[in-house]
């Protein structure tokens, strides 16, 4: 059986993929399928990143109310992962500042 | 695509059955289970698994079938998908809610349901008869 602390890092865990997978879908629609359509005409990228890049946003908010309520996020944390989700690249240093977090609690 | 329609109607509707039945489920395990006894933690730790494989598994198809019903039927710009849209959006919020609290209560049995928790069951089935009625009347 698993203890507290380890259920807590792995749930940071899952919530750190939850957040790259957010910025990588992110990043390839804002700097890459846009500009492909806006520059080439080319609008295939756009129409397949957007659903995808949707449900990776659907699910970095269901792992960060799941986190919430097993590990809990303090009102500054809940701004920062909110506002990461809607700026580009900010994902990934939530990844960073998670992994800080999920660092520390083994350290524990 | 339109042979595909009634089997991912099919697969959208079982998905919902099951994540309805899986939240359902939980919010009466945060009324009646007593996580302090050995019993309790038996039935939790098995809650918690079924609760992430099933219940987690339904609602990503739950999401991924009903918006290709949703691209397939060009329904994106009617009134009640929207409503319809924003409720399944709580339905999530709910559910990640409940499968992060009985992850704690299974690991931390001093921890006590709040009063949201033990009523979310009753909260889901509201919840999903207002959607059925939204997708069954379209009232607008």
């Amino acid at each position: 059986m698993t203890t507290d602390r380890e259920d807590d890092r792995r749930q940071l865990n899952r919530m750190r993929i939850a957040s790259i997978l957010e910025a990588t879908t992110l990043a390839i629609l804002v700097f890459v399928a846009v500009p492909l359509k806006h520059a080439f005409g080319m609008p295939q990228l756009v129409s397949a990143m957007g659903p995808i890049h949707g449900l990776a946003f659907l699910f970095y908010i269901w792992m960060l109310i799941q986190t919430h309520f097993q590990i809990g996020w303090t009102g500054r944390e809940w701004l920062r992962m909110v506002a990461c989700a809607f700026i580009p690249l900010a994902g990934f240093i939530n990844e960073r500042l998670l992994k800080r977090r999920q660092d520390a609690l083994a350290a524990a | 695509m339109a042979d595909y329609y009634t089997w991912i109607k099919a697969v959208h509707l079982i998905s919902v059955l099951i994540l309805v039945a899986g939240m359902v489920l939980n919010g009466f395990l945060f009324r009646n289970v007593v996580a302090s006894s050995p019993e309790g933690q038996r039935i939790l730790a098995a809650a918690v698994a079924f609760n992430r494989f099933f219940v987690g598994t339904a609602l990503l198809l739950v999401w991924v079938a009903g918006l290709t019903l949703v691209w397939i039927l060009g329904a994106h710009k009617e009134g009640w998908f929207m409503a319809k849209f924003v409720i399944v959006f709580i339905l999530s919020g709910i559910h990640g809610a409940q499968t992060g609290r009985l992850a704690k209560m299974a690991k931390s049995p001093d921890v006590t349901p709040s009063a949201f928790m033990v009523n979310s069951g009753a909260i889901t089935l509201v919840l999903v008869a207002f959607a059925v009625c939204l997708v069954a009347i379209k009232p607008f």
